[in-house]
């Protein structure tokens, strides 16, 4: 009996290392502002989060991008990312939206990731970013946002009436609901056209509503595609400055990856660690004791 | 066989006499704005003054929202009938093959003016003309929106060339209610306010004491045409996504009457307009008349606001509300006789002229003010029956050249389209 509970024990043990080496990748700090980080510490694409909805709703994170240049002008995309809740600073893991980067091969370019040919130097024709507000849920205009530590090393700042970009961020999402069917293959990406008023596109810097991000967010709340976002939480109503949560990777596969950013292991996972090492102590024992009988 | 044929003959006739009769029913919907102007114009297209019955919720023709008119135009007996539920509401219905709007039933015969008052109608019609104080091309009900592809619709060139669409100008005013302390707005106080829906006087008055004393921002929902046109001309966005509040009498129900008392502002619900849905805050009223009357309307001492799970009270004489609406709608419900609203100027001009001729505003005219758009006669030309359009034609002309609230020929300014920057139509000194 002893001996079935050390095999389980040790079984365990090498389950849980291998665990606790992806979320210790996932925790690095000083992710966010550089460029895409290796595939080992990009986040562990075998953890799902769930599954968006389709349909904007107040308090929804929506990833946004705009198109400088080439294949796919005159357009730009949104993903419904759902609910804004589970990014939080202790979770890690890939969005689950589908066949993103077929999505985007096929209505922006094979070199969607990598091209750059708008002329503006050092941005990639594609310039992204994520944002969600409490627009008409307690009419808080609470705000999301990412950042690119590039551009703004501190989180963004608050202010009592954040009500402007509110209202901004749900136009966008309006215009989402009003664009016709998710594309194929996706859980919640639409190609929309960067015309209407209240695109996305158009409340980047030099669209329709003034020369920085939602009226708000000063000078951009995007970078390229390959720039890991910082993204934080900016609460109205108060002097303080917004709260990073962790950030977001835009791979080349089109994965979408949050890291969070204070993940620490739950309590559950210390014990799995615990419950490992004493399953490796046991393991070493029994091999001891057969040598010893050998 | 002699009288056979005389039979099929006299058979012939009848049938030919009665599709000569044949009466054309037209069905007009949009801007409540140019209600009133409409009706008249309707009126005076008649070879002679029409029947007419209007829906209860005004004592004249020229108020109410729906109306139903019948008598000749051109020899040729027409039923005219109206149903105004804003300029968004007309582009999208006429331009919708799907969408129809409620009109009076048909072949009610009302009486010669003053007219006959009837219940309100709920005959469903595909309207054939929109009335619009927009471009379509401004309005969110152009090209594909919402997976609907809508109609280009055509501005109707009139029944005399060069007498058509647009009709004429619609000028319209920023208006606060009664005791209100301010005088004057400017767009970059619309931004904030409509933005935010509720925000210190003292914004407004440079006064420390009022910054305890809120101001609430009342309005349209998005089927209207003044909305789109106060939005696009203060910079708050043509299109944009704004808060409203609603006001409530203790019942809880609906403010449209100068007669009830509010004693409550909450956030307007969210609502679906024409399959279209509207976000919590971002919705209004779908009558100017109704919103006028309603800041027209004395508020209980305390008055309450009421934001998500938090309410606040304020003495009466303290809340300031402020609203944007047509000039028809102003004068006659708003800025007349005791207990009038007050007419604030707009970046430091006030329009005035409360009831009168703004033709002869010359603040207007030569492009001081600026808060006006144009108004248009819209139809489908792919699907508008030949003696409909000969009637919208002439209602055109009818508009232009005599029934306008403001006539483009004695405007010495113009614009590109809603909200852009005014310029002379002259050539410069």
């Amino acid at each position: 009996m002893i001996k079935n509970f050390l095999k389980i024990a040790s079984l365990a043990a090498a389950t849980t290392v291998a665990s606790s080496i992806c979320v210790s990748a996932a925790i690095l700090p000083g992710m966010d502002g550089g460029t895409m980080p290796s595939a080992a510490i990009r986040g562990d694409s075998r953890i799902l989060g769930p599954t968006p909805s389709g349909t904007y709703s107040d308090l929804d994170a929506i990833l946004g991008f705009r198109v400088l240049a080439g294949t796919g002008s005159g357009f730009e995309g949104i993903f419904d990312l759902g609910a804004v809740s589970q990014f939080k600073p202790s979770t890690s893991f890939t969005l689950s939206l589908g066949s993103i980067g077929s999505f985007m091969t096929t209505n922006f370019g094979s070199d969607w990731f990598t091209r750059s040919t708008s002329g503006q130097v050092g941005k990639t024709d594609i310039q992204w970013g994520v944002v969600a507000t409490d627009n008409s849920t307690s009419f808080s205009s609470d705000l999301w946002s990412s950042r690119n530590p590039a551009v703004r090393s501190t989180p963004w700042n608050s202010a009592a009436d954040q009500s402007g970009p509110s209202n901004d961020i749900a136009a966008v999402g309006s215009v989402f609901n009003a664009g016709g069917a998710v594309a194929a293959g996706t859980t919640s990406a639409k190609k929309l056209s960067s015309s209407n008023a209240n695109s996305w596109t158009n409340y980047q810097p030099g669209g329709g509503h003034g020369s920085i991000s939602f009226e708000y967010f000063n000078p951009t709340n995007e970078g390229n595609t390959n720039t890991v976002l910082a993204f934080d939480q900016v609460l109205a109503g108060s002097s303080n400055p917004g709260t990073k949560l962790g950030t977001f990777t835009w791979n080349s596969d089109g994965t979408v990856v949050w890291n969070g950013a204070t993940a620490v292991p739950e309590p559950s996972t210390y014990a799995m660690m615990g419950l490992g090492t004493l399953g490796l102590v046991g393991l070493m024992i029994l091999r001891r004791r057969r040598a010893a009988r050998a | 066989m002699k009288l056979y044929s005389k039979l099929t003959l006299s058979l012939l006739a009848l049938i030919s006499a009665a599709t000569l009769n044949a009466q054309t029913k037209v069905y007009i919907t949009g801007s409540t704005a140019y209600r009133a102007a409409t009706t008249t114009a309707i009126q005076n297209i008649f070879d002679s003054p029409p029947t007419f019955a209007f829906s209860n919720n005004s004592s004249s023709v020229g108020g109410a929202n729906q109306a139903i008119f019948n008598g000749n135009i051109g020899g040729n007996p027409y039923q005219i009938s109206t149903s105004w539920s804003g300029s968004e509401a007309g582009i999208q219905t006429v331009a919708d093959a799907t969408q129809n709007v409620n009109y009076i039933a048909d072949g009610t015969v009302g009486s010669i003016s003053p007219g006959t008052s009837v219940a309100a109608g709920t005959e469903a019609h595909h309207p054939d003309v929109a009335m619009s104080d927009t471009f379509q091309s401004t309005s969110q009900f152009n090209g594909t929106f919402n997976g609907v592809t809508y109609a280009s619709l055509t501005e109707s060139p009139g029944s005399v060339a060069g007498h058509g669409s647009p009709v004429g100008i619609v000028p319209f005013k920023w208006c606060a209610n009664n005791g209100a302390t301010i005088t004057s707005v400017t767009s970059q106080m619309l931004r904030t306010l409509y933005s935010a829906g509720k925000i210190p006087l003292a914004l407004f008055t440079g006064a420390s004491a009022d910054e305890t004393k809120p101001v609430i921002a009342l309005g349209r929902n998005p089927d209207s045409g003044t909305r789109l046109t106060a939005f696009a001309e203060s910079g708050i966005g043509a299109l944009a996504t704004v808060r409203q509040f609603q006001p409530q009498d203790s019942a809880g129900a609906l403010v449209k009457a100068t007669t009830s008392t509010i004693t409550k502002f909450v956030v307007w619900p969210a609502e679906t307009i024409n399959g279209v849905g509207v976000s919590a805050f971002n919705s209004g009223y779908s009558s100017g008349g109704d919103l006028s009357k309603a800041m027209r309307a004395v508020t209980s001492d305390p008055v309450s606001v009421t934001i998500g799970a938090t309410t606040t009270t304020y003495t009466a004489a303290n809340l300031t509300r402020i609203a944007y609406l047509g000039t028809g709608d102003a004068d006659s419900n708003l800025l007349a006789g005791a207990g009038a609203g007050v007419e604030l100027s707009y970046n430091g001009v006030t329009l005035g002229n409360v009831g009168g001729d703004y033709n002869t505003v010359t603040a207007l005219t030569e492009g001081k003010y600026t808060f006006w758009g144009f108004e248009h006669l819209l139809y489908n030309s792919s699907t508008i029956a030949a003696a409909v359009q000969t009637a919208a034609d002439k209602l055109a002309t009818q508009l232009h050249d005599t029934d306008a609230v403001v006539k483009l020929s004695n405007m010495k300014v113009t614009r590109a389209t809603d909200g852009a920057k005014v310029t002379a139509t002259y050539a410069a000194p």
